[in-house]
């Protein structure tokens, strides 16, 4: 998957390129608004990541200037600006999605994933990790059979975990999918739940599969990362 | 007013009149002793023709006081005026002038020195204001690229396990500082009026039994007894994630500073033009003395000093600012072992101007 990275600020332009070149994707970069708005009219891309304060043009007129050729490529905004005028001027403009720096990199990723997922997509109704499966639309969980008694934020919680399996969730993403906070808290809550949720679903005897990467978040693996 | 410039301006008239009256009334007396009798038809005693005079000057006495007294109001009149109106200058409106008089004189030059002295505040106000966001502006960047550097450090597997708890220590103190940036960014736009509340009808009753489960969760460890009184069901219009975002907060401060087995209490009342929101904790308390200052920014009590907190002092100072946007206040009230802390919302929405 082809993604354009626009971010005239060269080391944080290469800190995305790793971050989401580890993630399995293929970069381009641009550091000017005009010129990225050439590029993503000419080449086909399957998302862009912008960010606002660029030379040439800034990311928002950008994004104007794209949406009325009818390109509609889905964008990612970034801005130092954060805020919510900021977030609804972006998206006024017609980006898809907004994100304020300095931002995890597991919520790029996340974000990148929801917008390029194709509209006949739909999300699948029986996640399942080992021996671990988790039925949506039944609200039930089970693992190696034996069924797991879940409260409805801890099943929203291992629903996340498991849809973005192998790829680490930051916690933002987890307080923004479970609990609808689109701000840092600064409380233990998320680390609170992840422990008990461990307790239901890593019980004794069986294999670890909801693992704490230490200062980047959670990921719900087979294999210990 | 005990001291009123009018009251001593004319208590000075009257002084005035009193003693050109007291002169008058001397100059008649020595006019008497000095044989003014013989010209008189009707002799009169001395003490009647002074009480005469006296009756006399009464009149004019009375009514010069009061058209001075009249005078002297209306001369104040303007700096009453002006006093008044200066009293509505705050941090939030250094932008308002105070009306010139249009009287030519001392008074318009008073108006526009104080002018001037609000305009130079404004300006260096909002100077304040702008150092504090390009500051914070600025700061993002290399968070950005430390955290990502980081992440991308901690995800590699070639790591040895010391290390890797080293760089989670550092990859904590970046999420702090973002923290403080993140709050000083949002606190310094709400000083300028660049934060905008997305209103919409919240029910706060479901607010504070959302809280109240939270507080639940996060106070396991501690045994926390946590429940909910919920005496009136409230719907108004409000931001709902700022109002979720200061619950949270007023929650973990509840939980953090309670004790072993202690309590947790969320009760929604309603007074006719209010609605108030408690959170009642029980737990050390608050220090009378510290109880004006915790809504500060960087305000740190002096019990949680030294310890090990995560909180980055601004956690209050953001629920004030949710709570004055909304139009409300928190106040707080704390005794050794039980701390309220109540946010105060008028039922009619009405933004502050």
């Amino acid at each position: 998957m082809r993604i354009l990275i626009v971010e005239d600020e060269p080391r944080t332009a290469a800190g995305l390129k790793e971050g989401l070149e580890a993630a399995g994707y293929t970069l381009d970069v641009s550091i000017r608004g005009d010129e990225a708005v050439e590029r993503i009219s000419t080449q086909s891309y399957d998302a862009v990541v912008m960010d606002i304060m660029l030379p040439g043009c800034d990311g928002v007129t950008a994004v104007r200037r794209l949406r009325s050729r009818s390109n509609s490529t889905p964008i990612l905004l970034l801005s130092a600006l954060g805020e919510v005028d900021q977030r609804i001027n972006g998206l006024n403009a017609g980006a898809d999605d907004y994100l304020a720096k300095p931002f995890a990199m597991g919520e790029v990723v996340a974000r990148l994933q929801a917008l390029t997922r194709r509209a006949g997509d739909t999300k699948a109704i029986l996640l399942r990790v080992a021996d671990l499966a988790l039925d949506v639309p039944h609200r039930t969980a089970s693992r190696a059979g034996r069924m797991i008694d879940l409260s409805a934020r801890e099943f929203r919680l291992l629903e996340v975990l498991m849809q973005q399996a192998g790829h680490v969730c930051p916690r933002s993403l987890l307080l923004r999918e479970v609990w609808d906070y689109n701000f840092d808290p600064g409380t233990n809550l998320v680390d609170v739940y992840i422990r008990k949720l461990r307790e239901k679903i890593d019980s004794e005897g069986s294999a670890a599969l909801l693992h704490t990467i230490r200062g980047v978040g959670y990921m719900m693996s087979e294999s210990v990362p | 007013m005990t001291h009123s410039l009018s009251r001593r301006l004319c208590w000075w008239h009257f002084g005035l009149f009193a003693s050109a009256i007291a002169i008058s009334l001397l100059l008649a007396w020595r006019e008497m002793s000095h044989g003014g009798g013989e010209a008189s038809v009707e002799q009169k005693e001395p003490w009647q023709f002074i009480a005469d005079i006296a009756l006399e000057s009464c009149v004019p006495f009375l009514l010069l006081g009061a058209v001075s007294w009249w005078l002297i109001h209306r001369a104040l009149l303007p700096i009453r005026h002006l006093t008044e109106a200066a009293e509505h200058i705050h941090e939030d409106n250094l932008h308002r002038r105070l009306p010139l008089p249009g009287t030519r004189d001392e008074l318009d030059r008073l108006t526009s020195v104080l002018n001037d002295l609000t305009g130079r505040m404004e300006t260096s106000f909002a100077r304040v204001r702008e150092f504090t966001l390009h500051a914070s502006h600025e700061l993002k960047t290399p968070l950005t690229i430390l955290r990502s550097g980081f992440e991308q450090s901690l995800i590699r597997h070639d790591m040895s396990e010391p290390l890797r708890e080293q760089i989670g220590n550092w990859m904590d103190e970046v999420e702090r500082l973002n923290r403080i940036v993140s709050g000083l960014t949002l606190l310094t736009q709400a000083d300028a009026g660049q934060v905008t509340l997305l209103t919409e009808e919240v029910a706060l009753h479901d607010l504070m039994r959302d809280a109240a489960s939270e507080a639940e969760i996060l106070g396991q460890s501690q045994n926390l007894f946590v429940t909910t009184d919920i005496k009136a069901s409230i719907h108004l219009q409000a931001d709902r994630h700022r109002l979720r975002q200061l619950l949270l907060n007023l929650t973990d401060n509840a939980v953090k500073y309670n004790r072993e087995g202690g309590y947790v209490r969320y009760v929604v009342r309603a007074t006719p033009h209010h609605a108030l929101l408690s959170v009642e904790s029980g737990g050390h308390g608050i220090p009378p003395e510290e109880l004006p200052s915790i809504f500060e920014r960087f305000f740190r009590s002096s019990s949680a000093r030294g310890s090990i907190q995560d909180g980055v002092g601004l956690g209050l100072s953001i629920c004030q600012w949710i709570a004055q946007a909304h139009g409300g206040e928190i106040t707080a009230a704390s005794s050794p072992d039980h701390t309220v802390l109540t946010l105060r919302l008028p039922l009619r929405s009405h933004p502050p101007a």
